[in-house]
């Protein structure tokens, strides 16, 4: 970390906090800067940024985000011989992170777009064993498939001939299906959300930076850019969406991983915006992936100190009594998981209650996301139980734990008070108007309470067996995502390609050709070069009598 | 905290700073030998792609025959100039790195350099030139060399097998092409590329096995997918150079031969064209559905060529002028990239002697800068940005797009699997446990400079996209 970089992000940060008020009026409006680095006669090529209200706030929010983080990758990544290339990496990373955020031109988003897709690849095989290797595959291909939609959604783009997506609005057409596609790998929603818990393998900074502002969240903010255009395709994503809130929280609750739980929380939340944007709420849907993207990325860093100080062993079994060797760690656990309850006053209070409340839209709607409140309260109380429980710790790392004071201390308490304080305080600046919509009435609140009342009597008394294979063979293999997308279909790949290889390039081409050829004239002996060349010459010789 | 981050800054950043200031006097002469390469590159690309409209300067060669008063020897225009520095670079960079050679085996090294200079030099002409029949004859003699160079210098017994593919291959394809230049004379009455634009105006019976002869011969050199058998071959079985040679500047010149013979049909032959272009589209997917399970390491890279030739062969087939251009784009970045993956290969087989990519898995992660050159070369090769690959890649893609809305499930299933090889050889290559190597040769220097010759085009052409891509935006189809 430059000392210039930590410079210039405090004195940032200390402007935000004293000139709050002539901040708000500097993130109002909208600016659009064009560059035009090279003309000619015909048409002038240029590079433009637009900062509007949206670009400007996450920008703002991943730069205080990534500037912890690269602090924290100082400590987590201390006994690692190329620290350097890691932070390059990494630098990349949120760079092109800032160029998705930034551009409205397509052309440079995808700029941003296949950047994320490939510095996230080789993040998480930076550690180089096997498993990071299969999990890194994993990850790059399912991105790349995103990429891929994306790339088609552009060559409709190209038939318009414009690449500034503010001009277009939406009707339902299959460019928006490609880019709800593109979007929702990116994302990992349901179909394609398998790579999210392989991409857990990369070292905890990145997962931080991850699951917070980066590469999964660049799918939703690109939703709230592109919402105009998505959202005559709303019914398709909601229901996708509380397809993956479902799923996702049950996989929190069944899983042994500490930073699988808290990426499938991820997974979760990113499924409530989902559903919020595609009711229309596209700034309750903003507001509560900022809030969220600072309480995760703080959970993400306390997570990696718990695995950090335990010998790199990432089991919630293994992983107790944190509350007497870390108990700065703890209690910063303890707030980051208030805020992802919603616990009043923290900061996921103000956003969440938003979130959640902002409309009936069906009951189908309405009980998967109230189920997915509870499955959070539930995974929380788990994690608090297992990580700050009274229990010995095994595997205890006497070297590398304790709360050490500089690089782990900083930009964890640093993110912590944002993540505290940041919902009452954007609540003032920005979204003071949402507030007082409450949409949700009381009858629906109970209602809910006796539905999974009587979903509990109905598991524990009567279907019990059922419920346990259900549990063992289908919600522990993410509603078979794992075995659709994952190493079973590399293999497929790799199986169908030599397929190719020795059906079409070394059969039947072969046949057709050369080896056919050969075959058919019975020619036995191989022809010699010299009858060749002898032949060629001869034919030159008569090509120049003619001049 | 402040404090803290004083004594940080005391323990962690200064010694850093004292171990740069020692080897700060290194840095800045590398430094100094870069910037100077690329300010070079820029200086020698940047006006000659600026001018927009296609420089026809003619150097006029008094010569007299019998048939025509006067003629046009030479002639230069955008393309032409732009192949020609690329034969420089490339060779440029051949000839630093056969000086190891020289150390070695003196003589056989010295005589290799002697074939490739000969080689430089025809292929040099022939972008030049401007007379069919000359052109044709620098074309073809092009080829002595490069077998010269698979049957002198190849390690591997096949080798006379797959010089003998390459030569009946590409012979077959010669003499039509040597019918269809008799037919253009008969035709145009003028062996000159510049007074042919447009002879070609009617559609009779004649034109159109003209149209087909020319197209099927540099389809046979090129090569289009169902005549592509000897490339991969002739890829594997020759040396490094040789297929650096191959890679990056033959196969250029012939995809600069079909480009100047496309002029000649003034009627827009689209109709047939899209049957060629949907070959090539097929092939270009299964190309790179093949280079997957290769275990060779130069023969996935072959195929990985060959397959980018299919896309260039889908910009020319699309007869607009910007996809052309698009089509451009990627033959200059296939030149740079590809050959810069064949001598990556190359030093991989120099250390441990074979190219089974099971066998070398694991090595590249030893070496750190040749990790990152790998990763570097490997997301040039499958279009990422902001690399130049990218806006080749792109227009010539939409270009297919606009000519028939199915062919994107092809193209992107083709980018899927592009990437899919890339990573794959990238992530076999760093992983596995490392063993021991036959011969040691760590990081040199010369490795470094040529694979640096080959990669700051890429980075400079990048700053000049916008004027390569103009046309693109400018016209849609013309």
């Amino acid at each position: 970390m430059d000392f210039q970089e930590i410079v210039v992000i405090w004195l940032t940060l200390g402007l935000f906090f004293l000139f709050s008020r002539i901040l708000a009026v500097f993130f109002s409006g909208v600016w659009v800067l064009s560059f035009t680095f090279l003309f000619s006669q015909i048409i002038d090529f240029s590079v433009t940024i637009i900062l509007d209200f949206f670009s400007r706030v996450f920008i703002f929010t991943v730069f205080l985000i990534s500037f912890s983080v690269f602090i924290f990758s100082q400590y987590y990544i201390d006994s690692e011989k190329n620290l350097k290339g890691f932070v390059v990496l990494l630098r990349l990373f949120v760079l092109s992170m800032v160029f998705l955020v930034i551009s409205p031109n397509l052309l440079f988003l995808l700029l941003g777009w296949d950047g994320l897709g490939v510095t996230s690849y080789l993040l998480v095989v930076f550690y180089l064993n096997y498993r990071r290797a299969s999990a890194g595959i994993v990850t790059f291909l399912v991105n790349r498939l995103g990429d891929v939609f994306f790339f088609s959604a552009l060559a409709f783009f190209s038939l318009v001939l414009d690449w500034n997506f503010f001009e277009h609005k939406g009707s339902f057409s299959l460019l928006a299906v490609l880019l709800v596609f593109a979007f929702i790998t990116k994302r990992a929603q349901i179909p394609f959300s398998s790579w999210l818990p392989a991409a857990i393998a990369a070292p905890t900074p990145v997962s931080s930076l991850v699951h917070s502002s980066t590469l999964v969240t660049a799918g939703v903010f690109l939703l709230v850019r592109f919402s105009s255009l998505v959202l005559p395709s709303r019914r398709y994503l909601i229901v996708i969406s509380s397809f993956t809130i479902l799923m996702a929280g049950i996989m929190a609750r069944l899983d042994w991983d500490l930073k699988k739980v808290i990426a499938f929380s991820t997974l979760r939340q990113l499924g409530f915006m989902v559903v919020r944007l595609s009711c229309g709420l596209v700034v309750f849907c903003f507001f509560h992936m900022v809030t969220h993207a600072f309480f995760k990325a703080s959970l993400f860093m306390c997570s990696g100190v718990l695995i950090h100080s335990n010998d790199r062993s990432q089991e919630y079994r293994e992983v107790k009594r944190v509350s007497r060797m870390l108990p700065f760690v703890s209690v910063c656990i303890f707030i980051c998981l208030l805020c992802l309850c919603g616990f009043p006053f923290s900061s996921g209070f103000f956003s969440k209650d938003l979130v959640l409340d902002g409309g009936v839209l069906s009951i189908f709607v309405f009980l998967m996301f109230l189920s997915g409140v509870l499955l959070t309260f539930r995974y929380a109380l788990r994690f608090v139980a297992y990580t700050l429980g009274k229990k010995i710790w095994s595997r205890f790392n006497k070297f590398r734990s304790g709360d050490v004071f500089g690089y782990l201390f900083f930009p964890i308490l640093f993110l912590v008070r944002i993540a505290l304080v940041f919902g009452s305080v954007a609540t003032e600046l920005f979204f003071l108007d949402l507030t007082f919509i409450v949409f949700l009435r009381k009858g629906w609140k109970i209602f809910y309470w006796v539905v999974v009342g009587a979903f509990r009597v109905f598991r524990v008394f009567f279907f019990q067996d059922f419920f346990f294979m259900l549990k063992k063979y289908f919600l522990k293999q993410m509603w078979f995502l794992r075995q659709i997308f994952s190493q079973s279909r590399v293999l497929l790949v790799l199986k169908a390609s030599a397929r190719t290889l020795k059906v079409i390039d070394q059969g039947w081409w072969e046949i057709v050709s050369a080896r056919g050829v050969n075959k058919a004239l019975k020619i036995r002996r191989v022809l010699l070069l010299q009858e060749y060349f002898f032949f060629f010459s001869s034919f030159f010789i008569f090509l120049f009598m003619f001049f | 905290m402040w404090v803290n981050f004083g004594y940080s800054f005391i323990y962690c950043v200064y010694p850093c700073l004292r171990q740069r200031l020692s080897f700060c006097f290194e840095y800045f002469r590398i430094l100094v030998r870069i910037i100077g390469l690329r300010i070079a590159l820029l200086l020698s690309w940047s006006p000659i792609l600026m001018g927009a409209g296609v420089v026809r300067a003619f150097v006029v060669l008094l010569t007299h025959s019998s048939l025509y008063r006067c003629q046009y020897i030479l002639r230069l225009d955008k393309f032409a100039i732009i192949l020609r520095l690329l034969v420089f670079w490339v060779f440029c960079a051949l000839r630093v790195c056969s000086k190891r050679y020289t150390k070695k085996v003196a003589r056989l090294a010295d005589s290799l350099s002697r074939v490739l200079v000969i080689l430089g030099i025809l292929l040099v002409l022939s972008f030049i030139v401007e007379n069919l029949i000359l052109f044709y004859i620098f074309f073809e003699v092009s080829l002595i060399p490069l077998i010269v160079v698979i049957l002198g210098w190849g390690y591997q017994v096949e080798r006379v097998r797959a010089t003998l593919y390459l030569l009946v291959y590409t012979l077959v394809g010669s003499f039509p092409l040597l019918l269809a230049f008799v037919g253009l004379l008969l035709k145009g009455q003028t062996l000159t590329w510049f007074f042919f634009e447009g002879v070609v105006r009617a559609f009779s019976f004649f034109d159109l096995l003209l149209f087909f002869f020319l197209r099927f011969s540099f389809f046979i050199k090129l090569p289009l997918y169902g005549l592509h058998l000897w490339l991969p071959k002739a890829h594997v079985e020759a040396p490094g150079i040789g297929s650096i040679v191959l890679a990056a500047v033959l196969l250029k010149l012939r995809a600069y031969g079909l480009y100047r013979v496309s002029p000649y049909f003034s009627f827009s032959l689209l109709k047939v064209n899209i049957w060629g272009a949907a070959l090539a589209i097929l092939g270009a997917v299964l190309r790179a559905a093949v280079c997957i399970v290769q275990s060779d390491l130069k023969a996935m890279i072959a195929y990985s060529s060959v397959r980018h030739i299919g896309v260039i062969i889908i910009g020319f087939m699309t007869q607009s002028r910007a996809i052309i251009r698009g089509a451009w784009i990627i033959i200059l970045r296939h030149g740079f990239c590809s050959s810069a993956l064949f001598y990556l290969a190359n030093i991989n087989y120099e250390r441990h002697l074979t190219r089974q990519l099971r066998i070398v898995r694991g090595q590249v992660s030893v070496f750190y800068y040749f990790r990152l050159l790998w990763v570097v070369f490997l997301i040039i090769n499958f279009s990422v940005p902001p690399f130049l690959t990218l806006w080749g890649e792109a227009s010539v893609i939409f270009g297919a797009f606009w000519l028939n809305y199915f062919f994107f499930f092809f193209l992107g299933l083709n980018m899927f699997l592009v990437s899919y090889f890339c990573m794959y050889c990238f992530s076999t290559l760093i992983h596995g446990r490392v063993r021991g190597y036959k011969r040691s040769l760590g990081e040199t220097r010369v490795n470094f400079i040529v694979l640096l010759f080959h990669f700051f085009p890429l980075i400079g052409l990048v700053l000049n996209v916008g004027v390569l891509f103009l046309y693109f935006f400018s016209l849609k189809k013309t």
